[in-house]
């Protein structure tokens, strides 16, 4: 069975870790100290090399994304450090920020010298307040150690870190919108390109990364870029937290090396509730179409999970039992997307609110079997015409499910069951019997 | 200059167009709504999409700009599917009410259904409603139902107008183009009326049009706004010798998409109660004959020092010619009144309107017809016995004669040509009907010098007369011998001195522009 490997998360449970004497005691700010002794190339070289990838989603290489910053621009060039932590399953990086937060800020202050950057804004999702205070904290006394500001450990790198909370939307997660978002104005994407390494906020280059990139950060100037691509698999080196819920009778964080399979992540957080079996599992975050329990040896790293036409996207994994309702699932996270689409584009705008009042009839029993094809019809025609991957958010899981569960979905409809209003699962969820398949 | 292939057509292309530009330049159209030249790129309706080698996803044609070597496919089956899923998606909230919707007829969301979409809906949900009929300020009035989210208005309004009268009210499917207020009070503008054209369906209407008629019963006629100097280019939209709708022309040179909202809606004078019905002398009706003879006969009673025309610059150039004939004929002067405030290179605004609120300033001045500030003092002062008084009406000429308000009506001689009654016409011994501008042919001098033609919509109301034809029986009663009969003629007689002020006008402002731009480096 696999087991935890604490890079991330190795002094989370020391009690005040959060404080920065408990942090330095623990080597906090040791690898800046390191850093500001490099050249900023031979920074990026070291993650390009530790092959890290982006934690928020896409798995894009964080080394390549820094050296994609013009050197000389004309403009200040920003770090957003994205800590929206929207995607439904997910809740890893308000983990870390609660629990560690100086190492996020020494990953900051890392990657700015890397870039040239002096102005970073921590975008953190709204609803996380006690996580932001202790955040806020952390900066304070951070500036008050000469980690952040002006002339950084006396060198010629000044640097300075701004919480900035959201107000409540999942779409100032996507980079661009949390761009918007930060400047003040509405939260929605912006057409691209230009990329936001070309023009992003205020105008500026600016780097978007997710809070656990960053801090993965130091521990590669700590142990070395080689020590880390040797963690995991190739081409997904190093480890995830991964978030863990739904079902299973130990949810939580566990950190594991990239291509852990699914399977033993399960095992690890304590197995299926009541010993059930399993119907399906989201394997990173709510956008990822579901896999089915013959596909729980999959290695949980992006190409792996991208192979078999998910995603490793943000990590979060939701088991769900053999009495979940997948009616009533689709249904919940149409009414998501719905929710959460900014309305610029027409695809998300109309073709999610489309595919969400179709389910919700469905889940009142006036569903026909030609909705079915009809809601996959729809969601091909949102899937790669929208403006921001919002659109293909809410198509993937859609199409996901409604062909790898469609007996269900088909049984669901003939049944003429009304599941409005009842649980999506365990006692008093409606249950309707899946004829076994040929 | 990039080579770029499109639909299997090679062609070259001017650099820095959009792919949505540069397929027009070979006569391929690629449906759009979100797309207008004038405003930002935002990508948002997803109408414009187009395969674009290699990438797999379908691109934006709008926000792709063409590179050499680019090889687009527009006609795809790929492409055909999006432009018919797009379609779906705008139509399944729609309310579908073209029969009663006033941009039927000239709705680029009926046009594309039509020609991209599908003739059937597969949604059978409720459809999203919101309160309808919402003013926007004074000028427009909002049906969010049938609107389309292509962010048109908002960026107009903030892009364009500078002026934020609209923005986005919630999100995701249920946002709203949202007019805003102030102290109680919808914002306004003086170009919201542009609206009428740029919102790709109903859902921002007119409501000086609103539900007045189809726009495939109008008869359009180009013409030029008369209402300012800067000459907006416009198509009379009529029928039966009625205006119904201004709207622009688009003239890079000039206006480039837009009019001002007084140009747009401003032209109830052309058929107001107060039209003059027919020629008049000392009050009474007359019939033409008598009026021209009696006016004609007037004008050459007191000697040349005690006459004079005083014409406002509302007339076309053609006509202007006609009254220097006239005064050379009768031995007088021909002039206007110097309109308080005018600099011909002051904008009112930012975008089009000025402050010389006449059509053909600069046209009379080609022709020596300028402002004389003397010939006031001789109105007020009595010497003036005899005056034609062409076209008070004008706000213009109006505004100037105002001090002297009295003392014209005074004048024993006055003879009014004019459109509209005035307490000038009330006054004249004679009165002589003539023309607005949209009953006219001919030419106006923009305030740039550009000479741009009028056409004429439709024959002048009731009794009146082109006040060309009126001109010339003028001056043919005060013994001048006329070659030029039509305003044909008299424009090819006029063509190169109005040629040269084009020339020396356009010189006089590079050389400002450049003064200017010297000056802020400096
Ligand atoms: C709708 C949407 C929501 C997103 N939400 C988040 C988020 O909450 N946190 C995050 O880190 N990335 C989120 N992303 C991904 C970001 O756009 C971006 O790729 C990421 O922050 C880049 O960081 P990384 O390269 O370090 O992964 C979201 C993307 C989309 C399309
Ligand atoms: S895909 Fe959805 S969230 Fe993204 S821009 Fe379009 S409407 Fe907005
Ligand atoms: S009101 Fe018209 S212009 Fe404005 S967003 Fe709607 S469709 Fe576009
Ligand atoms: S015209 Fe290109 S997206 Fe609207």
């Amino acid at each position: 069975m696999a087991e935890i490997m604490k890079v991330v998360t190795r002094n989370m449970d020391v009690p005040d870790q959060h404080t920065i004497a408990v942090a330095m005691q623990n080597g906090a700010y040791e690898q800046l100290k390191k850093a500001l002794e490099m050249t900023p190339d031979a920074i990026i070289e070291e993650v390009k090399k530790s092959g890290l990838r982006g934690r928020g989603g896409a798995g894009f290489p964080a080394g390549l994304k820094w050296s994609f910053v013009p050197k000389q621009a004309p403009k200040p060039k920003y770090m957003c450090v994205n800590a929206d932590e929207g995607e439904p399953g997910t809740f890893k990086d308000r983990v870390i920020m609660s629990k560690d937060p100086h190492l996020l800020v020494e990953g900051i202050l890392i990657a700015c010298y890397a870039i040239g950057i002096r102005d970073a804004y921590i975008y953190i999702r709204g609803e996380f307040v006690e996580p932001a205070n202790i955040l806020q904290k952390a900066i304070d006394e951070a500036y008050e150690k000469g980690f952040i500001g002006e002339n950084i450990l006396g060198k010629d790198f000044t640097c300075h870190i701004t919480v900035h909370r959201g107000a409540g939307a999942y779409v100032c997660g996507e980079e661009t919108g949390l761009i918007e978002s930060l400047e003040g104005k509405r939260g929605q994407p912006r057409l691209k390109p230009p990329f936001p390494a070309v023009v992003g906020a205020f105008q500026g280059p600016t780097v978007v990364n997710n809070v656990e990139t960053l801090a993965n950060v130091p521990r590669i100037f700590e142990h070395g870029a080689d020590w880390f691509a040797a963690i995991g698999v190739e081409k997904n080196s190093g480890t995830r937290l991964f978030g863990i819920s739904g079902h299973v009778n130990k949810p939580g964080v566990y950190e594991l090396p990239m291509g852990t399979p699914i399977r033993e992540l399960i095992e690890l957080a304590g197995g299926v509730r009541g010993g059930r079996k399993i119907k399906a599992v989201v394997p990173g975050g709510s956008s990822a179409p579901a896999l089915t329990p013959d596909q729980l040896d999959t290695q949980m790293s992006f190409d792996a999970l991208g192979a078999i036409g998910s995603m490793g996207g943000s990590g979060g994994v939701i088991v769900m039992d053999e009495t979940t309702n997948l009616v009533c699932v689709l249904t919940r996270l149409l009414e998501f997307y719905a929710h959460e689409s900014c309305g610029q584009c027409t695809p998300c705008r109309e073709g999610v609110a489309w595919l969400k009042k179709i389910m919700q009839r469905i889940r009142r029993g006036q569903g026909k079997i030609e909705d079915i094809d009809l809601m996959l019809e729809v969601a091909g025609n949102i899937m790669g015409n929208t403006l921001c991957p919002l659109g293909d958010a809410a198509a993937m899981p859609t199409r996901g499910f409604l062909t790898k569960f469609r007996a269900e979905f088909e049984a669901f409809i003939k049944s003429g069951a009304n599941a409005e209003g009842t649980p999506m699962a365990g006692e008093g969820a409606v249950q309707v019997s899946v004829p076994a398949a040929e | 200059m990039p080579k770029i292939t499109i639909d299997g057509i090679e062609c070259e292309v001017a650099d820095g167009l959009n792919v949505i530009e540069a397929a027009k330049t070979i006569g391929i159209h690629i449906p759009h709504f979100c797309y207008h030249p004038a405003l930002s790129l935002v990508g948002q309706c997803r109408m414009c999409l187009i395969e674009l080698d290699p990438i797999p996803k379908l691109q934006t044609a709008c926000s792709t700009f063409v590179k050499d070597g680019m090889v687009i496919r527009t006609n795809t089956e790929k492409v055909i599917k999006a432009r018919k899923a797009i379609m779906e998606f705008l139509l399944i909230n729609h309310p579908l009410d073209c029969p009663e919707c006033d941009q039927a007829g000239e709705c680029d969301l009926q046009n594309n259904s039509f020609e991209f979409g599908q003739g059937f809906s597969r949604f059978e949900e409720q459809k999203r409603t919101y309160s309808r009929d919402i003013p926007v300020g004074e000028k427009l009035v909002r049906i969010q139902d049938r609107c389309i989210h292509c962010t048109r208005c908002i960026r107009f309004f903030r892009e364009i107008v500078q002026n934020e009268v609209m923005t986005y009210q919630w999100r995701g499917n249920n946002t709203a183009m949202t007019p805003l207020e102030q102290d109680g009070r919808r914002l306004d503008t003086n170009y919201s009326g542009n609206m009428h054209e740029l919102c790709p369906c109903g859902a921002l209407t007119l409501k000086d049009f609103r539900f007045k008629t189809r726009p495939w019963n109008l008869a359009n006629t180009e013409s030029v706004c008369p209402l300012c100097s800067t000459g907006c280019n416009i198509f009379i939209d009529h029928k039966q010798r009625k205006i119904f709708r201004i709207r622009p022309r688009v003239n890079m040179d000039v206006n480039t998409w837009w009019i001002c909202d007084f140009g747009r809606i401003d032209f109830g004078y052309a058929h107001s109660e107060t039209r003059i019905a027919g020629p008049r002398v000392k009050g009474a009706d007359a019939d033409w004959k008598t009026a021209l003879d009696t006016a004609a006969g007037l004008l050459k009673t007191t000697g040349a020092s005690a006459t004079a025309i005083l014409c406002s610059a509302d007339a076309t150039n053609e006509e202007a010619l006609l009254v220097k004939k006239l005064a050379a004929a009768l031995g007088c002067s021909a002039a206007s009144l110097p309109a308080p405030g005018v600099d011909p290179l002051e904008m009112e605004d930012h975008l089009l309107l000025r402050a010389d609120k006449a059509a053909n300033t600069q046209g009379l001045k080609a022709l020596g017809i300028v402002p004389d500030p003397a010939l006031a003092d001789k109105l007020s002062g009595g010497a003036i016995k005899t005056l034609l008084l062409i076209n008070p009406f004008n706000k213009q000429l109006a505004a100037a004669l105002d001090g002297v308000r009295d003392a014209v009506a005074k004048i024993p001689n006055l003879v009014v040509l004019d459109h509209n009654e005035t307490d000038f016409s009330k006054a004249a011994a004679v009165v002589l009907p003539g023309a607005v501008w949209a009953e006219k042919n001919g030419t106006f001098t923009n305030y740039k010098g550009l000479v741009q033609r009028i056409n004429q919509a439709f024959a002048p109301a009731g009794k009146a007369r082109g006040d060309f034809d009126i001109l010339l029986a003028l001056a043919q009663g005060a013994g001048a011998d006329i070659a030029c009969k039509t305003h044909i003629d008299a424009y090819n007689e006029i063509r190169d001195d109005l040629l040269k002020l084009e020339a020396q006008i356009k010189k006089d402002i590079e050389a400002l522009q450049k003064a200017a731009a010297e000056a802020e480096k400096a």
